[in-house]
């Protein structure tokens, strides 16, 4: 495909000898028209370059197409029955996908093309610069275990695999490749990245199925953000915890959990779902999202050295076959992850960055969750100081709480339609109280019996199902804990907070709503709210399982 | 006397068609000598699903055209309420003239000679755009369309992504 540029100018020129140009027009897609001399012996490929110098397509993302047909680069434009005066219609369509360096190289128009375009021919010396370039987009894109894999260009090369690695290893090598001009020009120009994501198919097939992962990747300001973000180590980590933070406040808050659960539901299953798809058509080494299967593959190689037995352990949920781990289950991964990246922040930097993007802060949310239902986790975690003191200090803050709402569409959606919720959320003295120690303690309390149960739970279900068949069955159950486990935790914290007002009065709007919906027994109603901390869908769902006993 | 009337009246549309093509589609011959067999490229129409795809179909025309009407049938995969599974399309301009049998459509709104490739090309695109469930061709995708339109949606860019890694 590189080489396919060099007789350009000579088209352009008119030194292909004896033919005749002739006027084509060329009708845009937006509805624009322009004609184009050309000698019809030229081929595809040089009519395309000769249509870039005209509008602003780049040869690459052009789609030619005349008489039913789409032009294929490598014939002549004669081979189509193309005559004088007839129209070709011109669409934007993505960079081809297997020359995906040469592509970014074409576009950046950066000091590096030499070096990506030899590298797309197979050299291995020019191999960690192009390559790494590339390769730390993706870490940075949020997809955390994606780099990791390298597969995510579809090369799968060794030594793609190797540069990752070191890169790893070496925040500076990241940060000097994030500072080439061509890595600052691919920064500026969103639109690249975005080709460079949508020439995998794995990838494009992922975003297919989840239309809102696609609008993630999509969004400009994400990109340029995680690129950021990839290239300044500071940056990184303050957004690792931030995110870490505003992670740990939300659990705490009444209905956190389910609102943790609800964004784990709309966007890591999915992509957890598409994985296993991925996975089951394309192979282990084939698949990007491997790694994402609990974070397992990416730790593997990044971890492999410092957390020996963590790694081994979690061999088997990495597989591809995953549905024989239900999501819900591997909470001993939760455990490793923590460690590995709480305890190891510095030298295991890159991969966090994305959680600080919120929207696909996928590994994280998974180590949260997974930290969740683990009552020894939480105790350890929840009497651990320096995080108690990270959620203080957050809790201060309601901005976090609003960034980490804004991102997940669902959960602004909730909000809006609780408004109730969204006060508590942002009322620092609310939050200020919801920390203070005895209440945190309350909560563990509940939160333990409760995880107890849910151990149990999932052990059984594990006993009598195997297979397939485990990950929707500890799905539900989880569901049930969770929602159990929203309406107590939130009943707790609520009524020593609010008791001075009559509840009457402090849920008088969701009193009226619940008539609405024809709830009409007061006292019952109150007291689903009052036990639900005001939270109408929750208090709905506890009046109708009620009426259901 | 009849056959050649169709493939003059096809020879001129062709001419035109490549010379002042219309927007949303391209057209031309799938065999240069028999005028019959057209080759149409439909670009997806800009914000509907089908934004961004490029769907072939192959047009026959009968030898009494125009006063049959052609079969369109998809060859690229397209996924709507009004395509049949293997890729017929299904639009009343395309049905034979007279009064449906079925009484769903009426004489207007079915063949009449007046139609050119444009014509039905351009019904076609606005048949992406908004698709007919009342008759559906592909009953599941009609029920998709109509029940859980975010399926709809995701098996559509599928279509869309496969007609773009054709080319």
């Amino acid at each position: 495909m590189g080489g396919g540029n060099g007789d350009v100018e000579g088209v352009s020129n008119d030194a292909k000898g004896g033919d005749d140009e002739v006027n084509v027009n060329i009708r845009c897609s937006s509805g624009s028209k322009f004609t184009v001399k050309i000698s019809l012996s030229s081929t595809v490929d040089s009519f395309k370059q000769l249509i870039a110098n005209q509008c602003d397509v780049p040869s690459d993302q052009q789609r030619l197409i005349y008489k039913g047909r789409i032009l294929k680069d490598d014939q002549t434009l004669q081979s189509y029955g193309l005559e004088a005066d007839h129209a070709v219609h011109l669409v934007r369509g993505f960079a081809p996908s297997a020359p995906v360096n040469a592509t970014a190289a074409t576009n950046t128009g950066g000091s590096n093309t030499a070096q990506t375009n030899s590298r797309a021919a197979g050299s291995t010396d020019d191999v960690e610069l192009g390559g790494s370039g590339f390769g730390s987009l993706f870490p940075g894109l949020g997809l955390n275990g994606l780099g990791g894999s390298g597969g995510l260009l579809g090369a799968g090369l060794p030594e793609f695999e190797q540069v990752q690695q070191q890169l790893t290893q070496n925040p500076n090598i990241m940060r000097d490749i994030m500072n080439t001009p061509a890595a600052q020009n691919l920064m500026n120009n969103p639109e690249i990245m975005r080709n460079l994501l949508m020439n995998n198919p794995q990838m494009r097939e992922i975003i297919d199925r989840n239309p809102e992962l696609g609008h993630i990747l999509n969004d400009p300001s994400t990109l340029r953000q995680t690129l950021e973000a990839a290239r300044n180590p500071e940056l990184m980590r303050e957004m690792m915890r931030n995110t870490d933070r505003a992670m740990s406040n939300i659990e705490s808050s009444p209905e956190g959990f389910n609102m943790l659960r609800r964004m784990y539901e709309t966007v890591q299953e999915p992509l957890l779902n598409a994985t296993t798809m991925a996975g089951n058509a394309g192979g282990d080494s084939a698949n990007p999202f491997a790694a994402l299967l609990g974070t397992q593959t990416g730790n593997q190689a990044r971890d492999g050295s410092t957390n020996p037995s963590t790694t081994s352990s979690e061999t088997t949920t990495g597989s591809p076959a995953p549905n024989t781990n239900p999501l819900p289950n591997p909470w001993s991964t939760g455990a490793a992850q923590t460690n590995t990246t709480r305890l190891n922040p510095t030298s295991d930097t890159r991969p966090q960055a994305p959680t600080g993007l919120g929207g696909l802060g996928l590994p994280d949310l998974d180590s949260m969750f997974s930290a969740m239902p683990d009552a020894a986790m939480v105790t350890q975690l929840m009497q651990n100081p320096a995080i108690s003191q990270m959620m203080q200090s957050f809790m201060s803050s309601p901005q976090y709480v609003n960034q980490i709402l804004g991102m997940n569409p669902q959960l602004r959606s909730m909000l809006d339609s609780n408004p109730q919720l969204r006060e508590m959320m942002q009322n620092p003295e609310f939050l200020r109280q919801l920390t203070s120690p005895e209440t945190m303690q309350q909560l563990l309390t509940f939160q333990q019996s409760l995880m107890s149960q849910l151990g149990q739970r999932q052990s059984t279900q594990e006993q009598g199902q195997t297979g397939a068949g485990t990950g929707t069955a500890n799905n539900a159950g989880l569901e049930m804990l969770t929602n159990m486990f929203g309406g107590l935790g939130a009943g707790s914290l609520a009524v020593p907070n609010r008791s001075n007002v009559p509840p009457e009065e402090l849920y008088a709007t969701q009193l009226s709503q619940l008539q609405e919906m024809g709830f009409f027994d007061t006292q019952e109603n109150i007291r689903a709210l009052i036990a639900t901390a005001g939270n109408v869908h929750a208090a709905v769902e506890r009046l109708l399982g009620n009426t259901g006993q | 006397m009849a056959t050649s009337q169709a493939s003059l009246l096809l020879q001129k549309q062709l001419r035109d068609l490549c010379k002042n093509p219309v927007d949303g589609f391209s057209a031309g011959l799938v065999d240069e000598t028999n005028v019959f067999e057209w080759s149409v490229t439909i670009i997806g129409p800009p914000d509907t699903l089908y934004e961004g795809g490029f769907f072939n179909a192959i047009m026959s025309f009968p030898q009494n055209y125009p006063i049959s009407p052609p079969t369109v049938r998809f060859t690229s995969e397209v996924w709507h309420p009004n395509v049949y599974a293997d890729g017929k399309v299904c639009i009343s301009i395309l049905h034979p003239p007279g009064d449906d049998p079925n009484g769903y459509e009426l004489a207007t709104e079915r063949w009449s000679p007046v139609h050119t490739v444009e014509s039905i090309v351009l019904s076609i695109i606005s048949m992406l755009s908004s698709p007919n469930d009342e008759s559906p061709a592909n009953v599941d995708a009609a029920k998709q369309w109509r029940d859980s339109r975010d399926e709809f949606r995701k098996k559509v860019s599928r279509c869309v992504r496969k007609s773009q890694e054709m080319m």
